[in-house]
């Protein structure tokens, strides 16, 4: 648990931090000064339009930690909530679940997005969200073969003999045991979280590239891939950073893991 | 058997019914519609009449339940309608490219299992070993690098810079490899994590104490004995994962000009192609439906026949 | 570990090898065969179908009647000359020498019955003056009357909808500069030459057009010396191109990029405010981020004979005073300009990305309007007309090209009279209603181009749009096809002037 405190920390300093550092405007363009190498001025140097990389990582930053915590919240959440009902109680609620965790997989992430960012903005946390609901199927599948495998235990079944209410017995004892391996599978994900709404401007949503996060920063700079790396070294990095950051925090979460738990690494 | 299969029968019914009345619906909530996507397209003013003429043609106004059912039963005869834009006829479209993005799916996620049994092998032999480096390496360089550059680069290095491969030219050929492999590439943190841990296991067996006092050198003997059950363990990823190829190689078609479904898919979204954008969520339940049935029924039932664990 | 090493191998050298063998098998660098890489590629030629006429013109399979020149101007292969007789009457007399690709001649019969065929299968061909009925009333004349009045036929003719073609068991035969030899729907297409067009032994024997989705996909394939012409690259990959040492053609695209302004909106209805944006915009920035263009002198491209000749000022001091006059002031410690209820000057520029020049422009507008103390966010939406028409924006960012057939009419009617249907602005000047009333009975050419440029010098100074820029687009080609020419935005991208050196 200590190393989530200390991540987590972390990352709610550095939150804290891009919002007092005192930045440059990040949708300043400057055709003048566009591709500076480092400098004081520039810590980072300057992108194609002149604008500040360094302004534009820290303003950057909690868009696509927004993104992260949307998208991480809104698939837990409901992936959680779906496959312990449907693993412990089965029967016609596993077939709804289940029937509910494969359409989410479905339906394809594009059009889902471009339905929300119609009604509410093209903003991180509903992108978030959207990234959120298409995972729902990979946490709801993971909870309900734990939890069925928990149900066949000795000491849930002793928990049903005491007559344990099921609410009790759900909450008690299946929740903890389940939410460590998903919470290990969310620490495995993180980057790539980023790294899909990047794809899906890639492939066409459109984004507000005069505030972007770091996965659209990403896309924004590919034409230049060969000519300047360097442009997309800095935004790869905070990605690199953040994915580790969650890697570090929420692997080996549950030090007593079962042979299915790690599968789902 | 019977019981089951029944089972199997009724629940993916409840789900091609739900699925079909999800698609109709949301391809309808999303923003615009193939009306104004077509005027736009063409300079047209939204006049009553140039509306008018669209709709007609589309059907678009008639109530939404005459659409559905003209659209699900036609679909369930096999006719699968024309697209709005092009016209032209989809059965054959989707038919034609369905293998390709089948083929660049399945092939990329078995060669991802491939590789991913020796580098996971590697890894489990020696926990600060070069493959458990690799293994964890490839995992955390995909969490921060998009597919997308790294097909950039790919191409540039050898098509541009030393002129090993013609990507562009020919039939499409390299380009299904490169889809192939960048289909894996992600595949193989997951997959080789997941041997891995198989390996690992069967380390722990006491047999393998056995096995090892009896004059077998230890790698050799785990891999004799602890391949199966990883093998097992990576079958059951590989068919989690032959669920959904149709919707994973999207980025690698778009960066390869593939032209597969879900390259077709993006096109029709952006212009509202309602129809085309139904049969494709239609299509992926119907494989879906495919997937789950060859491998829950068939495969699972081979492979406990021929006695895995 | 001997093993995996071994099973690698075998696997990265098949891959190699089939990669390889591939690549020898086809040869780019073959005199006879040209590759063109752009975004699309047709479905089908069906030239009754939507868009498929426009399309299919754009490959060089078809021709419309008449077709717009480098220079604005308007010429056929087809027609000699069109004589109004009255209000809804005109006498055509054709050409003779123009040719199917069956190496049948077209005469006034064909074409007639083409054109009825157009009006009566394509809805979106009676747009401009309603239904049209052809008549041939000799080999090679022809009359035709028209539903509602119109004083430019030539120019209707030369709509996407109108393109020569005949029909003959089920086939469609045309009369472009190549017919389809072979096609992949969407993905590939084959051409060679059509045989009886002009020119066409100096033509490749075989022409591949290769769609592409990605822009630096497109890049990299031009860099590779797969392809002979790139087609749709933007600003950015052109200047890369260019600095690489290839050949990058830049042609003024004929599409122009408006600001459109929200006049509803409370602070853009006030004259100043206009007047502080179009003054505090500084457009050679803009030319610089798009790595291409000119200053736009009208609301036309600038080789038109129609296009204003009006200047742009960039002055950010006077921009300043302007919306301190208009009563939105910096206070000190501010970020943004605030009425008199404290409020901040917020103008959000909403634009879409599938033309890729519009979000670059918006980000620098966002950044000239912050500099000026507005607050302003970009939204990218993916269904602009319909955000457009339900005037949900302040500020619109938007693409469009006002003259394909020639003619300034059709684009000022739809866009700045009052209600017009493209009118997204709620702009309303009886002054410029009544020159447009005026434009519509007058046939003389000079005379048209004089009132156009009356009605855009009105439109500028009323500030309903913002002049921003007359773009370049860019494309590249290899040597072999150096003397390559291209006008008119994408609407010829293949066309009569591909010939091999």
């Amino acid at each position: 648990m200590k190393k989530v405190y200390i991540s987590m920390g972390f990352i709610f300093c550095l939150y804290i931090l891009t919002i007092i550092i005192p930045i440059q405007n990040p949708k300043t363009v400057n055709m003048g000064s566009a591709f500076l190498s480092m400098s004081h001025e520039h810590l980072l140097g300057t992108d194609q339009f002149g604008r500040d990389i360094m302004s534009l990582m820290i303003y950057g930053f909690n868009r696509t930690v927004s993104v992260l915590l949307a998208a991480v919240a809104i698939s837990m959440i409901f992936g959680l909530i779906l496959g312990i009902c449907s693993g412990y109680f089965g029967g016609v609620v596993e077939i709804f679940a289940r029937l509910f965790s494969d359409i989410s997989m479905i339906i394809p992430s594009f059009v889902l997005a471009l339905i929300a960012t119609a009604k509410f903005g093209a903003n991180p946390i509903t992108i978030g969200i959207v990234l959120g609901v298409c995972d729902i199927g990979i946490y709801s599948n993971q909870a309900e073969a734990l939890t069925k495998k928990l149900k066949g235990s000795e000491y849930i079944q002793a928990a049903q003999l005491l007559c344990m209410s099921k609410s009790k017995i759900l909450f008690r004892h299946v929740f903890p045991k389940v939410v460590g391996p998903a919470l290990t599978l969310m620490g495995g994900k993180a980057g790539s979280i980023v790294l899909a709404y990047a794809s899906l401007t890639f492939i066409g949503l459109g984004t507000d590239t005069s505030a972007p996060d770091w996965g659209t920063m990403l896309y924004q700079y590919r034409t230049y891939l060969i000519d300047r790396p360097i442009l997309l070294l800095w935004p790869s990095l905070g990605i690199l950073l953040l994915a580790l950051i969650f890697y570090y925090a929420f692997d080996n979460f549950n030090m007593s893991r079962s042979r299915e738990e790690l599968l789902y690494e | 058997m019977a019981k089951s299969f029944l089972k199997f029968i009724g629940k993916w019914m409840l789900i091609f019914v739900l699925g079909s009345l999800i698609a109709f619906f949301i391809t309808r909530s999303m923003p615009g519609n193939p009306v104004d996507m077509l005027l736009g397209r063409y300079g047209l003013s939204k006049t009553p009449e140039n509306v008018a003429a669209i709709e007609n043609r589309f059907m678009l106004n008639e109530p939404w339940h005459r659409q559905y059912i003209s659209w699900i039963t036609d679909f369930v005869k096999g006719e699968w309608g024309n697209s709005y834009i092009t016209r032209s006829s989809l059965k054959p479209e989707i038919l034609r490219r369905l293998p390709i993005s089948v083929g660049i799916g399945m092939g990329g996620t078995i060669l991802a299992a491939i590789l991913a049994f020796f580098i996971g092998y590697g890894a489990s032999l020696k926990e600060k070993g070069f493959w458990n480096y690799i293994s964890k390496g490839i995992t955390i360089f995909n969490q921060a690098v998009p597919v997308f550059l790294m097909i950039l680069v790919v191409i540039y290095f050898f098509g541009v810079k030393y002129r090993l491969v013609r990507f562009f030219s020919g039939d499409g050929m390299v380009a299904m490899i490169m889809g192939m492999i960048f289909i894996a590439f992600p595949l193989l943190g997951p997959m080789s994590r997941t041997v891995r841990v198989h390996f690992l296991e069967t380390l722990e067996k006491p047999y393998m104490d056995f096995y090892i006092y009896s004059g077998y050198e230890r790698n050799k003997a785990l891999l004799l004995y602890g391949s199966r059950p990883a093998i097992y363990g990576l079958c059951s990823v590989v068919v989690s994962r032959f669920a959904w190829v149709l919707g994973g190689g999207t980025v690698v078609e778009f960066a390869l000009g593939i032209h597969g479904i879900s390259l077709f898919l993006i096109d029709s979204i952006a212009q509202r192609d309602y129809l085309l954008i139904q049969t494709y969520i239609m299509t992926v339940i119907i494989w879906m439906a495919v997937v789950h049935f060859i491998f829950g029924f068939i495969f699972e039932r081979i492979l406990y026949k021929g006695g895995v664990e | 570990m001997k093993k995996l090493l071994v099973v690698a191998m075998a696997l990265a050298m098949v891959i190699a090898l089939a990669a390889c063998g591939d690549s020898k098998k086809e040869s780019n660098s073959g005199k006879d065969k040209v590759t063109v890489g752009q975004t699309w590629v047709i479905n089908d030629d069906n030239p009754l179908d939507g868009g498929n006429p426009w399309s299919i013109t754009a490959h060089g399979i078809s021709e419309y009647v008449y077709t717009i020149q480098p220079d604005g101007t308007l010429d056929s292969r087809y027609v000699n000359e069109l004589k109004q007789v009255d209000d809804l009457n005109w006498e055509g007399v054709m050409k003779e020498d123009a040719k199917f690709s069956d190496g049948s001649d077209v005469k006034a019969e064909d074409l007639c019955k083409c054109l009825n065929t157009v009006i009566e299968k394509n809805e979106m061909s009676t747009a401009s003056a309603g239904k049209i009925e052809y008549t041939p009333t000799g080999e090679y004349t022809f009359t035709a009357k028209t539903e509602r009045p119109t004083k430019v036929l030539p120019s209707i003719l030369a709509e996407w909808t109108n393109v020569v073609f005949k029909e003959d068991n089920g086939k469609y035969i045309f009369t472009g500069p190549f017919v389809i030899k072979d096609l992949k729907p969407g993905a590939e297409l084959v051409l060679e030459p059509n045989k009886n067009y002009p020119d066409s032994d100096k033509r490749p024997k075989e022409v591949v057009i290769k769609a592409f989705k990605d822009v630096n996909a497109l890049k990299l394939a031009m860099q590779s010396d797969e392809l002979d012409l790139a087609f749709g690259l933007t600003g950015e990959v052109a200047k890369q191109l260019k600095d690489d040492g290839k050949n990058v053609i830049d042609f003024p695209a004929g599409y122009q990029y408006y600001t459109f302004l929200n006049m509803s909106n409370e602070a853009l209805s006030k004259e100043q405010v206009r007047k502080a944006l179009d003054e505090g915009i500084n457009r050679k920035e803009l030319i610089k981020a798009l790595n291409g263009g000119k200053e736009p002198t009208g609301l036309f491209a600038g080789y038109n004979s129609f296009n204003a000749k009006s200047k742009t000022k960039f002055d950010p001091e006077n921009a300043a005073k302007y919306l301190d006059e208009a009563g939105y002031t910096m206070q000190s410690g501010d970020k943004y300009r605030k009425n008199a209820n404290g409020e901040e000057l917020k103008l959000d520029i909403t634009t879409y990305s599938s033309k890729a020049d519009l979000p670059i422009i918006a980000q620098v507008l966002v950044s000239e309007f912050e500099k000026l103390g507005i607050k302003s966010e970009v939204k990218v939406v993916d269904n602009i007309d319909e955000v457009a028409d339900a005037g949900n924006y302040d500020v619109l960012l938007y693409a469009q090209h006002p003259s394909p057939t020639g003619d300034a009419g059709y684009f000022l009617n739809q866009f700045f009279r009052t209600d017009g249907p493209k009118n997204r602005m709620k702009y309303s000047s009886s002054e410029v209603d009544s020159l447009l009333d005026k434009l519509g009975t007058v046939s003389d050419k000079s005379e048209r181009d004089k009132l156009s440029v009356e009605i855009q010098q009105k439109v500028i100074n009323d500030r309903p749009v913002i002049l921003t820029v007359d773009p370049e687009w860019h494309a590249a080609v290899s040597d072999k096809l150096k003397d390559y020419k291209l006008w008119n935005g994408d609407y010829f991208i293949v066309n009569p002037t591909l010939m091999i050196k």
